[in-house]
């Protein structure tokens, strides 16, 4: 049970709603469709929009290291940080 | 995980991934708890620890594995002495033997690649705040992987995210999307409505 409820896509406010939008649309996918981690930060925007421009510099294209390799990489950390999702 | 049978690997490729994390974390463990500064692909200025003694003369049924760790060492890492983990390990004969196994085998190719495997490795290190072992493993990927200070400061970021957004999931409690994950459900061809 996660320890917030996320806001429900009726409840969000104007800057959420176009950072979740633009974080779905990215991937392929609604509002509804995104994984609750990116849900999870609508309640404060502004560390979701930190987090949209983090994860674009970190983790998504124009680096040098292959997309397989970075995923390799998440699910490495992930398991020895003991992360469930 | 998902998103790593997405780009068409299997349920070993996530165990092969698996492998390296617990190998490093274990590792990076024996490490610290060893004393032991980074001596790749530099010595330290004395001893790499004052735990153990690395100049004491190893048990003879060593000798042969220590041959071999001196001369992968020389030809992958660049380096002409035995780095001091192996050193250190080589006063349990078999303990040296079976972790020298495993590494190779975790750090080989099968389904996935060195390239691939060493740059877990690394990431691993770091998240584990390893300084012997993230010594080690940029040492490696800069001397046979390819690596450079762009690429190593890119795996640093990936690692600073992945934390960051598994803090958050702790920290807010999420369940898992998914459970009980079988590859082919996830393949890059896998029909639309699997998931």
């Amino acid at each position: 049970m996660p320890t917030l409820r996320p806001p429900r896509p009726d409840d969000l406010d104007a800057d959420a709603r176009e950072i979740l939008e633009r974080v779905a649309k990215r991937r392929g996918t609604t509002i509804e469709g995104l994984g609750g981690i990116w849900k999870a930060q609508a309640h404060w925007p502004a560390l979701a929009e930190a987090n949209v421009r983090e994860s674009s510099a970190a983790f998504l294209s124009g680096g040098r290291v292959p997309v397989l390799t970075k995923q390799a990489m998440h699910v490495a950390v992930s398991m020895s940080n003991g992360c469930d999702y | 995980m998902v998103a790593v049978l997405r780009l068409g690997k299997t349920e070993q490729a996530i165990t092969e991934i698996l492998g390296v994390a617990e190998h490093v974390v274990s590792i990076a463990a024996a490490a610290e708890g060893l004393r032991l500064r980074a001596d790749v692909p530099s010595g330290p200025v004395g001893a790499p620890t004052e735990l153990v003694d690395l100049d004491a003369a190893v048990p003879a049924e060593c000798e042969a594995s220590l041959g071999q760790i001196r001369a992968w060492s020389r030809e992958r890492l660049g380096v002409d002495h035995v780095p001091a983990f192996w050193r250190a390990l080589a006063r349990k004969p078999r303990l040296l033997v079976s972790v020298w196994e495993k590494h190779r085998l975790v750090l080989g190719a099968a389904e996935l690649d060195e390239d691939l495997k060493v740059a877990v490795a690394l990431a691993a290190a770091m998240n584990k705040h390893s300084d012997y072992w993230t010594s080690y493993f940029a040492a490696l990927g800069r001397a046979g992987h390819g690596f450079d200070d762009e690429i190593v400061v890119e795996i640093a970021g990936a690692v600073l995210h992945y934390t960051s957004f598994n803090t958050i999931s702790h920290g807010m409690m999420l369940e898992a999307p998914h459970t009980e994950i079988v590859a082919k459900e996830f393949a890059p061809d896998a029909p639309a409505g699997t998931e």
